[in-house]
């Protein structure tokens, strides 16, 4: 058994090169371009020891990892060197663990040798708070990068029978689980990539056992049918197998497959087609639109022409624009998510009332066409910054569409709501402009609003022309292109004659005003939340005590959202609505939430309701929360 | 006909498992398609197309280029392929004709399902299919003579691949480098792939094929130079001189990697507009928003200008990073923030600033030009003492520093921090600890202390040179720079120029700060405030609900407030303040930046703060108690840490 280990060992001898040169790619490029004496264990290991899960640093693991199993079996079989083991007085059981062992340890040498180069590392960094080390972390991060190396080993070797269709399998797999993601919420432990979602418990990596117990045991069955497979298999170059079932096996398997999964996809596809074909799609085109509506919608559509071209005119003026594109306007979405949604030169939407064309529909569609002005007259550069300008990109829409369709009624509810927020949660420009960590604190529907406030306070100080040269300037080909946060934001004002410091004073000037000013709305406070699990319906209750605020005067509608738990699609976090409870002067909120949204032990929410009618609704900062033992 | 024949033969070989490859693709673009229109944001079903294209076509190009070349080239039976009596080039150019067509047929493949699929409200009209066409085939070229090229490189062609993927990940991910302006990647942008409907991008294209070409001609010269030795090589096992090949493109990787990494030439920051004040030499701008403001700008141009002049003269430097300060009057006024943006920028709300804040500004402001002229290498630990203390000595006015007025306030904070700390080590060597600990504002005050004291025992010569020997090094970027500092530790560098070992300085320092405790405007400070011990605990209540409490004692009552407050259960003068943030899992320096407080009387019997908090079971938070007192800019810190919530 050893020797067949080390021969193994032996025949991985190239895998084994490949990863110790990416090694040393990796840390030849680190260390020529940092000090490594000032890395912390967290800014050497990254988004590998952050909250959460890194997909791309997983995949490319499983990748390399399956690199490795296909290198076990297929080669012997079809060089038919696996003949010559056979002819060995040693089962095929053996050869079967001997070459799946071999594997697993060659991965976990390899594991030990990056902990032990990571260490040597870290150890330069002799700082009291930066250079601490987390050896306990270290060995939990090493057992369980081990156990899903012998996941995905087990992987490999099974899918390595089917050959070429098994990495189409796998594909299919994880394509499977976005799928599911995106049907209803959360994949669960049947997640590969759960294994790398990071959690910590104080400064413990936890480990979820849940799902590494189940990968676990997939494995093995994978292992136990592989081999199976694989001893049953005679060697018979460049085929895989030889008998009539290892031959046609494969090809029944993926044409039932395909057949069995085909056949539902093409029902979905036909019924989609067939809906759109029945609800007999029109198309209308204007100087600057191509318009696609269902004929239900006609009379609103002919409603929203009448505006559309003026509309598109006034934005070009107030932008000063410099193209004039041509947009692709889709009108039959039925998104419960998103009214208007636009990326280059297309715009999908929401087009149902006649009543509602003005002023909604024509103020999404404008808000919507702003979005597309925003990637033409930057040349995309927006975009490629989004981190730094998502508050911009949808306030300016806002700023527009507002002032080209005013709606004073809803324009100032969404400026009471986003100034009183900005108060509460004392939110800094710095804050607004990086939108990774707003969100992670804040409700994301706040940068509409705050946005548009912060875009007119630059219209006022920097004059109407600076939004449309901001947009141009940040596509000017002298533009630094590794800014970020406030640089970004200072260079492109720079650029345009416009003061950063000016635009923000402005902008706290105006929502001071409507804070101090305001005399409607109703924001009071929550306290002592209170998260338990209900008994038997699988439902998690959260409570929350309501303080009055200012007004004294509580809402009507309560709302919980709780985070996204999906790690492979880009899903909308869910919005859940509360009841109020009142107790004599005291009143409450609760919420039911479903465990599967939560996934897992701890989650996060935010608790928020409708301060004003037919308002946006207005959402507290992120908490943690976490089920009771 | 031979090629008929090979074609023919190719087909026998493979034509079962390109089936079930086609199959299996087509499996994948469906429940791509499906996956698409249940998706949230999904704008178009074309967008699969672009998906395929960067994921499953690469995947499928390579399987073909396994099965179709480099089968042959390491299993040997190629030679039965060259034994027949047709040219060596032919076989090669049916293989890649074969491979080229089948890549092709999965590209028009996918637009023509994602075509099908397509809500009838996409308006697909036939010249956009053209057009989408003919990008996802080019692509598809490219990838095809890619695998062509590299399938002939033997047992070398992983170590290939990985490369060439790392490199094109490196290149997308770096900041400097716009990707979307060079083909092929030009082609394949996010929005203009599926989007543009109108303009066809000829220039991307024809590169594009371009270097699709080259790959092909470097494939065939690899294939048929020599009469197909290198290929052989190459296709023996990985011997010496493989890895000395994989050792040289790895340098060469590196070498493109670093190269890319300098810095190209671009605007750089400089404040515009009309209300700024300025000085030429050195280069200081103050933008103050308002004609209100300017006689307070002017003020920070002018002392500003003193300390930067005396600094210059007192180092030698002919030149200064351009300093730039603004006014932000989104900041508290206790908070200045610096940052290094082509030079030194520092934002404050300084309108109100009295002598104390118009120091503390230009010691913040000094602390980042040095940082600015040492590479921000002077602020590893074993050295930043030096660094805070020089920055506010020189922001004091050097040799005039002694008899500031500020230093009644800095001497105290110092005392008072001091009287918190029993290190066995010096202080000055565990400046992350001191700064996480006692807060930055007391780090500053100690080692400023430490650097009068310096200065009074050896003279400003010595300070100075001590300065100089920092600032006048060569830093570099790399871990070269961490080696060498293992072979010259800040610990002997101090004792060359002072003549004085650190310890012994360090425990001569604190006897000396203990001396100035009783000078009258220190000690009526000091005295001022309560020695206090914080405490903090988090509470789960009823339900679990987590509230964070945190209590203080009397430590010892030998100051004013302290003996009213034992003697008679009189309140503590002054207010004590909570403050929390969520923390990370591993300790990193950090600072307080939530500006939520509560704010409390500093009561001994009981809980003093309670207050709700957003924390769950698991987390860490950085928790601060600070002591609010009117003698003091600042407040000062009573107790720092991280609590684990449970």
């Amino acid at each position: 058994m050893t020797r067949l280990i080390i021969k193994e060992l032996k025949q991985l001898l190239p895998f084994t090169f490949l990863w110790l040169s990416l090694v040393v790619l990796f840390y030849g490029a680190e260390l020529a371009t940092v000090r490594v004496d000032e890395e912390s264990y967290l800014s050497w290991c990254k988004e590998y020891c952050d909250v959460g899960t890194n997909i791309d640093l997983v995949l490319f693991t499983i990748l390399f990892y399956m690199i490795a199993a296909y290198s076990l079996f297929p080669k012997e079989f079809d060089e038919s060197t696996v003949d010559f083991l056979r002819s060995l007085p040693i089962g095929r059981k053996t050869i079967f663990i001997s070459k799946v062992f071999a594997a697993w340890l060659l991965l976990c040498l390899l594991l030990v040798l990056d902990r032990v180069l990571q260490g040597l590392v870290l150890s330069f960094n002799t700082q009291t708070i930066t250079g601490k080390s987390y050896w306990m972390n270290d060995l939990r991060f090493f057992t369980r990068d081990c156990l899903f190396a012998f996941v995905v080993v087990s992987h490999g070797v099974f899918l390595s029978w089917f050959r070429t269709a098994g990495l189409i399998i796998y594909c299919s797999y994880l394509i499977g689980l976005i799928l599911l993601e995106q049907l209803i919420g959360a994949s669960g432990i049947y997640n590969i990539f759960s294994f790398f979602d990071n959690e910590y418990d104080g400064q413990d990596l936890l480990i979820d056992w849940t799902v590494v117990g189940f990968h676990l045991a997939v494995a093995i069955l994978l292992l136990i049918v592989s081999y199976f497979m694989w001893t049953g298999t005679d060697s018979r170059p460049r085929t895989p197998g030889s008998g009539f079932f290892a031959k046609a096996l494969p090809v029944l398997f993926s044409v039932f497959g395909f057949l069995i999964v085909a056949g539902w996809m093409v029902s979905m596809l036909e019924t989609a087609s067939t809906e759109s074909a029945s609800s007999d799609i029109r198309k209308r085109t204007t100087d600057h639109y191509g318009f696609s509506y269902r004929t239900a919608d006609e009379p609103a559509m002919l409603e929203l022409e009448r505006y559309v071209e003026d509309d598109y005119i006034a934005l070009v003026d107030l932008l000063g624009a410099e193209n004039q594109p041509v947009i692709q306007a889709d009108m039959t979405s039925d998104s419960q998510h998103a009214l208007g949604l636009a990326t280059w030169k297309k715009i999908r939407m929401v087009l149902k009332s006649e009543s509602e064309v003005n002023p909604l529909y024509r103020r999404v569609l404008s808000h919507e066409t702003a979005h597309v002005f925003q990637s033409v007259e930057s040349n995309r550069s927006l975009a490629k910054s989004a981190n730094s300008v998502g508050f911009f990109i949808e306030g300016m829409a806002q700023y527009t569409s507002f002032t080209i369709v005013p709606d004073v009624e809803s324009r100032d509810s969404n400026w009471l709501i986003s100034s009183v927020a900005w108060k509460r949660h004392n939110i800094k420009f710095e804050e607004l402009a990086n939108r990774t960590a707003f969100e992670a604190l804040y409700d994301p529907e706040l940068l509409y609003g705050i946005g548009d406030i912060w875009v007119e306070a630059m219209a006022r100080t920097c004059g109407n022309h600076s939004v449309g040269d901001f947009l141009r300037a940040t596509g000017r080909d002298t533009a630094p292109p590794n800014l970020s946060g406030i640089s970004y934001w200072r260079n492109h004002l720079q650029h345009i004659g416009c003061e950063l410091e000016l635009v923000n004073n402005e902008w706290r000037s105006i929502m001071e005003d409507i804070v101090g000013n305001r005399s409607v709305g109703a924001f009071p406070y929550f306290e002592n939340v209170v998260v338990s699990k209900a008994s038997g319906d699988g439902l998690v209750k959260i409570e929350a005590k309501l303080r009055p605020g200012e007004s004294g005067i509580l809402p009507e509608y309560y709302y919980i959202r709780v985070k996204s738990e999906t790690k492979l699609a880009s899903a909308v976090s869910p919005v859940l609505r509360g009841k109020l409870v009142r107790d004599g002067a005291e009143a409450s909120v609760e919420f039911s939430v479903l465990s599967r949204l939560i996934g897992g032990k701890r989650f996060r929410y935010q608790l928020g309701y409708t301060p004003l009618p037919d308002s946006r609704n207005y959402f507290e900062q992120w908490r943690s929360g976490a089920l009771p033992p | 006909m031979g090629w008929l024949n090979l074609v023919m033969k190719d087909v026998r070989e493979h034509g079962i498992s390109f089936v079930v490859l086609a199959v299996g693709f087509v499996l994948v673009v469906l429940i791509a398609l499906v996956q698409q229109q249940s998706g949230a944001f999904s704008m178009s079903g074309f967008e699969v197309v672009r998906f395929s294209l960067i994921t499953i076509i690469p995947l499928i190009s390579f399987i073909v280029g396994n099965r179709l070349i480099v089968r042959e080239y390491t299993g040997g039976t190629r030679r039965f392929i060259e034994a027949l009596p047709i040219a060596n080039f032919t076989p090669l150019f049916v293989k890649y004709c074969v491979g080229l067509l089948y890549v092709g047929l999965l590209c028009v493949a996918v637009v023509i399902l994602a075509a099908t699929a397509a809500n009838a409200a996409e308006d697909v009209t036939r010249q956009y299919l053209r057009l989408l066409l003919m990008k996802t085939c080019v692509i598809g070229t490219l990838f095809w003579s890619l695998v062509f090229f590299v399938s002939f490189t033997g047992r070398i062609r992983l170590v290939i691949y990985v490369v060439l993927g790392l490199t094109l990940t490196y290149l997308i991910n770096m900041p400097g480098f716009d990707e979307t302006r060079f083909a092929p990647l030009a082609i394949m942008d996010r929005q203009l792939f599926v989007f543009e409907r109108d303009l066809i991008p000829w220039r991307d294209i024809v590169e594009t094929l371009l270097i699709s070409l080259a790959f092909v001609v470097a494939g065939f010269t690899l294939a048929l130079f020599n009469e197909g030795s290198i290929a052989e090589q190459l296709g023996k096992p990985v011997s010496r001189r493989d890895m000395a090949a994989f050792a040289l493109l790895g340098m060469g990787c590196l070498t493109v990697y670093t190269t890319l990494q300098k810095k190209w030439e671009y605007e750089t920051y400089e404040f515009s507009g009309e209300n700024v004040v300025r000085s030429e030499s050195p280069a200081i701008a103050v933008s103050y928003i308002s004609a209100d403001n300017e006689e307070s700008a002017q003020r920070i141009v002018d002392s500003m200008r003193d300390t930067l002049t005396g600094f210059q003269t007192d180092i030698g430097l002919s030149d200064l990073p351009k300093v730039q300060i603004a006014l932000n009057t989104e900041l508290e006024r206790t908070e200045i923030e610096p940052e290094l943006l082509d030079g030194v920028l520092v934002t404050a709300n300084f309108v109100d600033y009295d002598v104390f804040e118009h120091s503390m500004l230009q010691s913040i402001a000094m602390h980042h030009l040095l940082l600015a002229l040492t590479n921000a290498r002077w602020d590893y630990e074993t050295r930043h003492w030096l660094l805070d203390g020089m920055a506010r000595w020189w922001a004091e006015g050097a040799e005039q520093a002694k008899d500031s007025s500020n230093n009644d306030e800095l001497f105290a904070l110092a005392l008072l921090t001091k009287r918190r700390f029993d290190f066995e080590v010096s202080p000055l060597l565990i400046w992350q600890t001191i700064t996480d600990q006692y807060g930055f504002e007391a780090a500053d005050a100690l080692s400023y202390t430490a650097i009068l004291y310096l200065e009074e025992m050896k003279g400003k010569a010595t300070v100075v040179q001590l300065a100089a020997d920092y600032i006048n090094e060569e830093v570099g970027d790399s871990t070269i720079e961490s080696v060498q500092r293992l072979f010259s530790s800040d610990l002997a560098r101090f004792e060359q120029i002072t003549g004085q070992p650190l310890n012994t300085f360090s425990k001569q320092w604190i006897n000396w700060l203990e001396q100035h405790a009783s000078r009258p405007g220190v000690a009526s400070r000091i005295k001022s405030v309560p020695h206090l011990q914080g405490d903090v605990k988090n509470v789960v209540d009823s339900g679990y609900g987590y509230r964070l409490e945190a209590s203080y004692t009397l430590v010892t009552q030998t100051t004013d407030a302290g003996s009213a407050a034992s003697a008679g259960n009189m309140p503590i003068p002054g207010q004590c303040v909570l403050r929390h943030q969520l923390a990370s899992a591993y300790d990193l320096e950090t600072m307080i930046y939530e500006r939520d407080r509560d704010r409390q009387e500093c009561k001994l019997d009981g809980i003093a703060h309670s207050v709700d908090s957003p924390y769950a079971s698991g987390d860490r938070a950085y928790v601060l108690l600070e002591y609010e007192s009117e003698q003091f800019h600042r407040p000062i810190p009573i107790w720092v840490g991280r609590i684990h919530i449970q």
